[in-house]
């Protein structure tokens, strides 16, 4: 990794402080080396965004964002909108991880421009191995070798 | 006889002479004057008989002594015949000498001279004719026979007959008089007919008028039974009937009104506001609605319910069933009806209403919150297990004695939980978060199942079979699953060395009902176990030899409900299973309406 390169992050927008620690120690066992930020709702993730977006080069903006759906004051669905329609932040990728399985949540994240829609898995087996198929698909991360690099 | 012989005569032969004279004139003036009463006693005679009769009686008074009297009338044929002679039985001899004077001339001649004629050379005797006329026309002709022998009268005397004189004179009276008679006869005769004609006419008249007067009062007396029997009918009938007279803006109501609104003939009132007034102002829109429909129909029929004002001030349901009569140019005239109170029954159907609504509502709000707990309880769950895992993955190495099996069970035991909370909610979004009632294929749903389940299938080594599964109104997911939830069923029960074999049937029952058929070949059940079997978390086989969670065919039962079918199953140990389920199905295969 050279110096001149922002670190690929993930932009973890969650109320639930569990979800946020499982998916950290997820992506710790993933040994992707991806940065887990973490906003408490849709407003904290707007203003991250466009503070970002305002001051600091393109890499400074998260390579990913894990929205949930249901979160105080401005929820999941509406900073999804939001973040759709800003000329800028609507290239980020952004998936919804939620524990909903109602059919029409589905339906309209999709509608909203959602570039993905995962439930939290049960077993953190599986959470392990969606964290590392997400960054593999969007982030185009390689896995570092869990043995020492030559 | 010369006037100078009398000097020759004697004294004595002139004095008997006179005196004859006198008393011939004496029995001549005698006679006229009974000429009255033959005059008196034919007039108002109507038979012709009995006025001959009277005047040969007349004829044979006279002083002279006749041997045949005849009466000729005129008959149909307008020829003389005899009609009353004297002697009796002289008929034939009286023809022979009218014949002869016809022959003669004679009779012709008497015809002319309304006087006596007297023929003497006529064969028996010197006869006398005398036509009968009037002043319009002859009505006869009498024939006398003088009998010289007997005769008082001297050939002198017969000449002086025949001239204006005393008997000339009578005799002509007798004829006329006759004349007349016979002709007012006739007259009245006619008269009497025309009478009768006339009589018969009126009486004739009068039957019929009668005849009619009859069938009038039967009329009249149907027209009043049926009156009674209506008005009797209304009585019994103990609703409240009226007619309202649209353009006399009158309303006639029936006695019911005082025992069913408490309203005396005077309070309820007769004009249209009698029925406005009183109607809730709630039920006005609807009834000026229906009142327009039952306008412009072909047959002016109504049919409706509203609330009536009791004197008390409260209102009571109504059933209003009328028909309106309209004009021939299209106005109102007429509209009569049968208000009949169905307060108790309107009463407890708002109640039951009210009662089902509640229900409903504590149903849903019931499942809302079965479905809401269920969805709940799966977070703090899923981090049991997430955590469970993290325990193992981070610290299972250094867990001591049997410390790593109970972790193991406990994860077990959150899992099997969470699979039973999973099954719990699809069993509650059956009726909460229900899909689209839509024309579906059935075989498609079936074999959309199949596809679920073909690694099981494939493992097994069996095979399901699928026939006449038609298109019918469903929803299409719940079908789905329905399909899946039986054949999972199948699959897992099976029989442990014999391949499933599944076959999945369709038929059509009597009068819109489909009936779909599972048959499998698998362990079966008890009979006894039949229904227990569609009830939640229900398990007949242990758990450690068959997975589930026991909520397959609840789940299955709820969408049979709520496609308001019937689920049932059939079975014994060790002979395979068979569900059946029916559905309704309207003539086009939809369900009679989509449930609630």
């Amino acid at each position: 990794m050279t110096a001149d390169l922002c670190p690929v992050s993930i932009l973890m927008a969650e109320d639930d402080d569990d979800d946020y620690l499982l998916t950290q120690k997820a992506i710790h066992k993933s040994a992707v080396g991806i940065d887990l930020i973490r906003v408490k709702n849709g407003e904290e993730l707007m203003d991250y965004l466009l503070q970002r977006d305002a001051s600091g080069p393109p890499q400074a903006l998260p390579g990913l964002v894990l929205l949930d759906l249901n979160m105080p004051r401005v929820d999941g669905r509406e900073a999804l909108r939001v973040l759709r329609a800003h000329p800028h932040l609507k290239a980020i990728p952004v998936v919804i991880f939620t524990t909903s399985r109602d059919a029409e949540d589905v339906r309209q994240s999709y509608r909203h421009g959602a570039s993905s829609f995962i439930h939290k898995p049960t077993t953190f087996q599986e959470l392990i191995r969606v964290v590392t198929v997400l960054c593999h698909y969007w982030l185009g991360t390689v896995e570092l070798p869990l043995k020492a690099a030559p | 006889m010369a006037a100078d012989d009398y000097p020759q005569t004697g004294l004595r032969e002139r004095l008997d002479f006179l005196e004859g004279e006198y008393r011939r004139n004496l029995l001549a003036m005698d006679m006229a004057v009974s000429m009255v009463h033959l005059h008196g006693r034919t007039s108002f005679t109507r038979n012709p008989a009995a006025i001959l009769e009277e005047a040969e009686k007349y004829v044979r008074q006279l002083p002279v002594t006749f041997s045949l009297i005849t009466f000729l009338t005129i008959d149909q044929d307008a020829l003389f015949t005899p009609a009353r002679c004297y002697p009796a039985g002289c008929e034939a001899k009286a023809e022979g000498i009218v014949d002869h004077l016809v022959a003669k001339g004679d009779f012709a001649w008497a015809l002319n001279q309304n006087r006596p004629l007297l023929v003497k050379d006529a064969g028996d005797g010197p006869v006398i004719l005398h036509v009968l006329t009037t002043l319009s026309r002859v009505r006869g002709m009498l024939l006398a026979v003088i009998d010289p022998f007997s005769s008082l009268l001297s050939s002198d005397e017969l000449d002086n007959l025949c001239f204006p004189g005393v008997f000339s004179g009578l005799l002509s009276i007798i004829c006329h008089n006759t004349a007349y008679a016979l002709e007012s006869a006739e007259l009245y005769g006619m008269l009497d007919d025309l009478n009768n004609r006339l009589q018969h006419q009126v009486v004739d008249g009068l039957l019929c008028i009668q005849a009619q007067n009859v069938q009038l009062r039967q009329e009249i007396s149907d027209r009043e039974d049926a009156l009674r029997k209506y008005a009797d009918l209304v009585h019994a009938l103990g609703e409240i009937t009226y007619e309202h007279l649209v353009l006399e803006g009158r309303i006639e109501w029936s006695q019911a009104v005082k025992t069913m609104l408490g309203y005396s003939p005077e309070e309820m009132g007769s004009d249209d506001a009698s029925w406005t007034s009183r109607i809730h102002p709630d039920d006005l829109t609807s009834i000026g609605v229906a009142f327009e429909v039952a306008r412009a129909s072909e047959e002016g029929l109504f049919d409706l319910e509203y609330r009536f004002r009791h004197a008390d001030g409260h209102y009571l349901w109504f059933h209003d069933r009328g028909c309106m009569q309209r004009s021939e140019d299209g106005r109102l005239v007429r509209v009569v009806g049968v208000m009949k109170n169905v307060h108790v029954r309107r009463s407890s159907e708002e109640r039951l209403h009210r009662t089902l609504a509640e229900l409903q509502r504590s149903n849903q709000e019931l499942e809302q919150f079965a479905f809401s707990a269920s969805h709940d309880l799966r977070e703090p769950l899923r981090k049991i297990v997430t955590f469970g895992d993290l325990l193992m993955e981070e610290y299972g190495h250094s867990l001591q004695g049997e410390a790593g099996f109970y972790l193991e069970r406990m994860q077990q035991s959150a899992l099997r939980m969470q699979d039973l909370i999973a099954d719990l909610l699809d069993y509650s979004r059956v009726t909460t978060r229900p899909g689209d009632i839509r024309r579906m294929s059935l075989h498609e749903a079936a074999e959309a199942a199949v596809s679920q389940l073909s690694e099981p299938l494939a493992a097994s080594g069996g095979q399901i079979r699928l026939s006449g599964l038609p298109t019918v109104w469903a929803d299409f997911g719940q079908m789905v699953r329905l399909f899946y939830n039986m054949l999972d069923n199948a699959l897992t029960f099976r029989q442990p060395d014999l391949a499933p074999e599944v076959s999945v049937s369709g038929e059509t029952l009597h009068a819109g009902w489909l009936r779909i058929t599972v048959q499998d070949n698998g362990i079966g059940f008890e009979e006894k176990y039949a229904a227990r079997i569609f009830k939640p978390f229900q398990r007949l086989h242990g758990k450690e030899k068959n997975d589930g969670t026991g909520m397959g065919l609840a789940i299955c039962q709820r969408i049979v409900s709520r496609h308001q079918g019937l689920i049932s199953a059939q079975s014994a140990p060790g002979r395979g299973a068979c569900f059946i389920v029916d559905l309704p199905v309207d003539a086009n295969g939809r369900p009679d309406k989509e449930p609630s």
